[in-house]
């Protein structure tokens, strides 16, 4: 593993949001995750690049709680997530959010429902205020209530969906964003609007973003932090220079055929 | 060569054994995915006794598998009704015992029949649909999607429908009764000129409560059945548009064969209880 000396977490003087420390999974004789040490400050946006079935989306679901590592730590907002029972990873679930590849709206609730479920769930509160609540959410990310509250995601295009998305992810005002791929399969202005949400959330909304992808661009635009997951483990993490000047094979492999592809 | 004998005999030993190998390979396949069942079902069952209680997923529910059943239970409850009451017709003519015919049919309806046709018009119908729903869902994340925002999908998406299915089915079941005594009717009294007086009273003395109880609890069993089977089909759903389709293909099929299976094992369990007092008091005592 490559250390820059100093990360950029350990540079950022905001306290950590996400401490992961030497964390271990396998599935059979597999080892997915080999030891991943992890640091990201509040209100910040971290991108972890790496090729398909490198460990990305394994580590995601730690974070999200919805995986047990085998040895390891993962402390968010001062709570370990390993020991914790169903009960209590349900209360942490509510201060998170995570935004789907595909958006996973509810194809049988119109917009509004879907942005409203999170609240009804989980919000004592009046229908009315549920109304106002999802107009805002709606309008934080430029769509018009009137125009979309009664639509059905399939009528909707894949940027409108990613943005309704987010509005739903938002719902409960959580402290930490999980971004599954957001920009795969977008045209690139699309996918540029969808950078342009996420640090929309950040600065709006102060919110912590973790964002897995191998969309280098779109990662170089919007990370305070990157890491570049190989094979279960952390080959280097920095800012866009560290990537950028990085002597590992592989990283320096996937950034000749991203040139290549953008020439 | 003296190396290889013993190889060569133990790969014969095996080729000849590759039959048992798959045959145990199929049963532990079956106890895993029973056991697999079990505990979706166990889950379920603790899902159920915890709020918030959604009534209006609940209802929703109600209504599609019940009106969405309806007429093809009538269909099927009426001709079910009119070629069972042809057929009784047709073998009690021999013995002169047309009058019978309305508790003959009613009897095989009220207590097997009705519930088990029922149950696999419900499983052909909304079984199938509960599978592919749920099986999109899980492809598409939904579910993944449910669970981030802290709701438990079985709390969601698998208690309403079971409970549905359980309450619907006995309702649908009492429709097919009825749909099944207006096609014998029509059969006995219509066709064969069975006195209509006769044919209702032969009917009414003829069956008794517990034989339409038999089919009723019949039937709140293989609506849970059909519920939970589907829904864990669609749970485990995997690999897009054709995984979708085969959990539907297997929900159905799964289903159908619990059924059958179920139904025998229902009326074992039940007639002690059911008729012991109709059967154990009126059997004429045999020997010295």
């Amino acid at each position: 593993m490559t250390d820059n000396t100093a990360t950029v977490a350990q540079e950022n003087l905001a306290p950590m949001l996400i401490q992961v420390r030497d964390l271990k999974k396998s599935f059979g004789q597999q080892q997915v995750l080999k030891g991943i040490d992890l640091q990201i400050p509040q209100g910040s946006v971290c991108v972890i690049l790496g090729g398909s079935g490198m460990g990305k989306s394994v580590l995601l679901k730690h974070l999200a709680g919805l995986l047990k590592p085998d040895s390891g730590e993962i402390i968010v907002d001062g709570e370990d997530l390993v020991p914790m029972r169903d009960k209590h990873l349900q209360n942490y679930r509510r201060k998170i959010g995570k935004v789907f590849q595909e958006g996973a709206l509810f194809d049988s609730m119109n917009i509004f429902d879907n942005v409203a479920f999170p609240m009804r769930e989980h919000l004592k509160v009046s229908e009315e205020d549920i109304r106002a609540k999802v107009e805002h959410k709606l309008k934080l990310f430029s769509l018009n209530p009137a125009e979309v509250n009664s639509k059905y995601p399939s009528e909707l295009s894949g940027g409108m969906r990613k943005r309704v998305a987010l509005a739903r992810a938002v719902a409960l005002e959580p402290k930490l964003l999980l971004y599954d791929e957001p920009t795969t399969g977008l045209d690139p202005i699309t996918t540029d609007q969808v950078d342009q949400l996420i640090l929309h959330a950040k600065s709006e909304l102060g919110v912590t973003s973790v964002v897995i992808s191998h969309d280098i661009a779109s990662a170089f635009h919007i990370a305070d932090q990157l890491l570049f997951i190989y094979k279960g483990e952390i080959v280097v993490r920095g800012k866009r220079e560290d990537i950028l000047n990085c002597p590992h094979p592989y990283v320096h492999q996937f950034l000749e055929k991203w040139r290549q592809k953008n020439q | 060569m003296n190396e290889s004998a013993p190889q060569e005999k133990t790969a014969s030993l095996w080729r000849f054994l590759a039959p048992v190998v798959g045959v145990g390979h199929l049963s532990i396949g079956f106890v895993r995915e029973f056991g697999r069942v079990l505990l979706f079902g166990w889950a379920t069952l603790i899902q159920m006794f915890r709020g918030p209680y959604r009534a209006k997923e609940f209802f929703r529910h109600m209504r599609e598998i019940g009106f969405g059943t309806l007429f093809i239970v009538i269909f099927t409850g009426f001709f079910t009704g009119l070629v069972f009451g042809l057929q009784t017709l047709i073998a009690f003519r021999r013995f002169g015992a047309e009058s019978l015919v309305g508790p003959a049919t009613m009897l095989a309806l009220a207590r097997e029949l009705a519930p088990v046709l029922t149950g696999m018009m419900v499983a052909g119908r909304s079984g199938s649909g509960m599978a592919t729903e749920l099986g999109t869902m899980r492809v598409t994340e939904q579910i993944d999607a449910l669970e981030m925002m802290a709701v438990s999908p079985i709390h969601y998406l698998v208690v309403p429908r079971v409970l549905a299915a359980m309450l619907m089915l006995p309702f649908l079941c009492a429709i097919f009764d009825g749909a099944g005594f207006v096609g014998a009717y029509i059969m006995g009294v219509a066709r064969e000129g069975v006195d209509p007086g006769i044919f209702l009273a032969e009917t009414w003395y003829g069956l008794d409560p517990p034989d339409f109880f038999e089919g009723f609890i019949k039937a709140v069993f293989f609506g849970g059945t059909i519920a939970l089977v589907s829904c864990y089909k669609g749970f485990n759903a995997k690999g897009g548009a054709r995984g979708v389709g085969l959990a539907a293909t297997e929900a159905v099929v799964i289903s159908s064969v619990s059924i059958l299976v179920g139904t025998y094992l229902i009326t074992e369990l039940l007639h002690p209880f059911l008729y012991g007092y109709i059967y154990f008091d009126s059997f004429p005592q045999v020997g010295p």
